[in-house]
């Protein structure tokens, strides 16, 4: 069978391959995956993407960050082993990669007895109402006290590690044909309890189909711009690898 | 197993190799040389076009009919002498009772050297074998076909129309000689005698082989260093991966033929 079949110029990237594109993007671009506040971002960057904090009332915002590891991309059929919640299908990749979470916790150093400036940041009553604060009074906004750099004092952090699976979606970049990638699955492990998960499976997939959309690999890319291709075929997964056939432009 | 394969039909190659014969454009070549008896300059031009593409696994690209329009401009210097003998006619003198002495002239006519610029054009069809050629140059991969061997180039009436061309410049070159009228046809042939076929193809043969033997036919260009993606913004720098171990080759999968380029990249 030839590799042309009924086209005039076939390419096709191995897996190995399109990792390591995928690696060159996110090393040369590294905010792709990583975002914050600014008490874990102080400006955008090429390492990093400042955004706002999460505004909450009786605060000045709370600090975060999320930080993604270099997905690794196995193309079907499955070489990287895989969580049993998910499976990779013809077509299909899957991914693992993983997370940084992590929040300015403010509140683990504030001061014994200082209850006034913590705002809503306090265990309830047994009827709910706040006991720290007369009922009716307006919460007092803790202070924004990152360090003199304006970094976060106390950066608490979890690791996780992400499976997902999805599928090649055609895009653009640089005005040329390319790929792109279409969660349709995530799933991590060892989280208990299972609400926890579930709610984090779902906040991560948030995340990582937006990071995705901004990830694309032009056409160009899988045969090093060695001849240009028209795709009328593809880009396509096929196993273990991800092809395309066309015309010569 | 490489990472990369970007393969290309037969149908492909021949739109690379029809690009790639246009791209080299004119080609030219001056020098010396000798036919037959004489010794020229020339300035020769040549332009290639055409060709089918016949991929031949495992390294051959065959380009059949490739066509070579040619013209060739050159100029020797042609002893008269040698082809028609100086005239010494001495003076004759007869006496004429009541006259005296009548003399003829004396006639002595000593050829000269004319310089016989000769332009002539014509093309000629080929057929070359290319081998698949990878070089690194500046950072640059080269994937090049470049003609195997010494193509046999079949001149057929371009040379019987050549020597034509000459016996018409030995005559306009040396139409300013007094008395040699009657022989022009006479020197015109002696020289073309001298010169003859082989002396043709002797000249033209090394003149028209410089244009193809050896001649590189870009395929395509890689660059080393090859760009994903360009810069596209403060935070957006190009991005860049590495290719290396490339290759080329020609496979035969069945039914067609295919030239294959294979590469590893790494970020």
């Amino acid at each position: 069978m030839s590799l042309t079949e009924a086209h005039a110029v076939f390419v096709a990237a191995h897996e190995t391959a399109l990792n390591d594109l995928v690696t060159a993007v996110c090393l040369a671009r590294p905010h792709l995956l990583h975002y914050g506040s600014p008490a874990f971002v102080p400006s955008s960057s090429t390492s990093a993407t400042q955004m706002a904090p999460i505004a909450f009332p009786g605060s000045p915002g709370l600090q975060w960050s999320v930080q993604l590891g270099v997905p690794h991309l196995d193309l079907y059929d499955e070489d990287s082993p895989l969580p049993s919640e998910l499976s990779l299908g013809p077509g299909q990749f899957s991914l693992s990669t993983t997370v940084v979470l992590c929040v300015d916790c403010v509140d683990a150093r504030r001061p014994e007895g200082d209850t006034k400036t913590h705002g809503n940041d306090h265990p309830a009553g047994k009827n709910g109402e706040k006991n720290d604060q007369p009922r009716g009074d307006k919460p007092v906004p803790w202070p924004d006290d990152r360090d003199n750099w304006g970094k976060a004092r106390n950066p608490m952090c979890c690791k996780l590690g992400v499976y997902g699976v999805g599928h090649l979606v055609s895009a653009w970049a640089n005005g040329q044909p390319a790929i792109g990638f279409a969660l349709d699955g995530l799933e991590l492990v060892d989280v208990q309890p299972q609400d926890v998960e579930s709610v984090l499976e779902c906040l991560l997939s948030m995340i990582l189909r937006s990071v995705l959309a901004t990830l694309s690999i032009p056409v160009p890319a899988f045969e090093v711009g060695a001849f240009d291709l028209n795709p009328t075929e593809g880009p396509l997964i096929d196993i273990d690898r991800v092809l395309a056939r066309g015309d010569l432009v | 197993m490489s990472e990369i394969i970007a393969a290309i039909d037969e149908g492909a190659a021949q739109q690379l190799f029809d690009g790639a014969v246009a791209g080299i454009g004119t080609l030219s070549a001056s020098d010396s040389g000798s036919l037959g008896p004489f010794t020229v300059s020339y300035a020769a031009t040549g332009t290639l076009s055409n060709g089918t593409v016949d991929l031949i696994a495992p390294g051959t690209i065959r380009i059949a009919d490739l066509r070579l329009d040619w013209h060739l401009d050159l100029s020797f210097q042609l002893d008269i002498g040698e082809f028609i003998p100086d005239i010494h006619i001495p003076q004759v003198c007869i006496h004429i009772p009541c006259v005296g002495d009548v003399c003829t002239p004396r006639i002595d006519i000593e050829w000269p050297t004319v310089t016989v610029p000769v332009s002539f054009g014509d093309f000629l069809k080929t057929t070359v074998d290319l081998g698949p050629s990878l070089m690194l140059v500046s950072g640059v991969w080269k994937v090049e076909g470049v003609v195997l061997g010494v193509p046999n180039l079949q001149f057929g009436a371009s040379t019987a129309a050549l020597l034509t061309a000459i016996g018409l410049a030995i005559a306009a070159a040396v139409a300013w000689i007094p008395m040699i009228g009657p022989l022009v046809a006479v020197l015109a042939a002696g020289v073309l005698a001298a010169i003859g076929i082989a002396g043709l193809t002797g000249l033209l043969g090394p003149i028209l082989t410089l244009f193809i033997a050896g001649r590189r036919f870009p395929i395509t260009d890689v660059d080393e260093a090859y760009e994903i993606l360009s810069a596209s913004g403060p935070f957006d720098p190009a991005v860049h991966v590495t290719v290396e171990n490339l290759g080329v080759e020609i496979q035969h999968n069945a039914p067609e033929d295919e030239l294959v380029l294979l590469a590893d990249i790494k970020p």
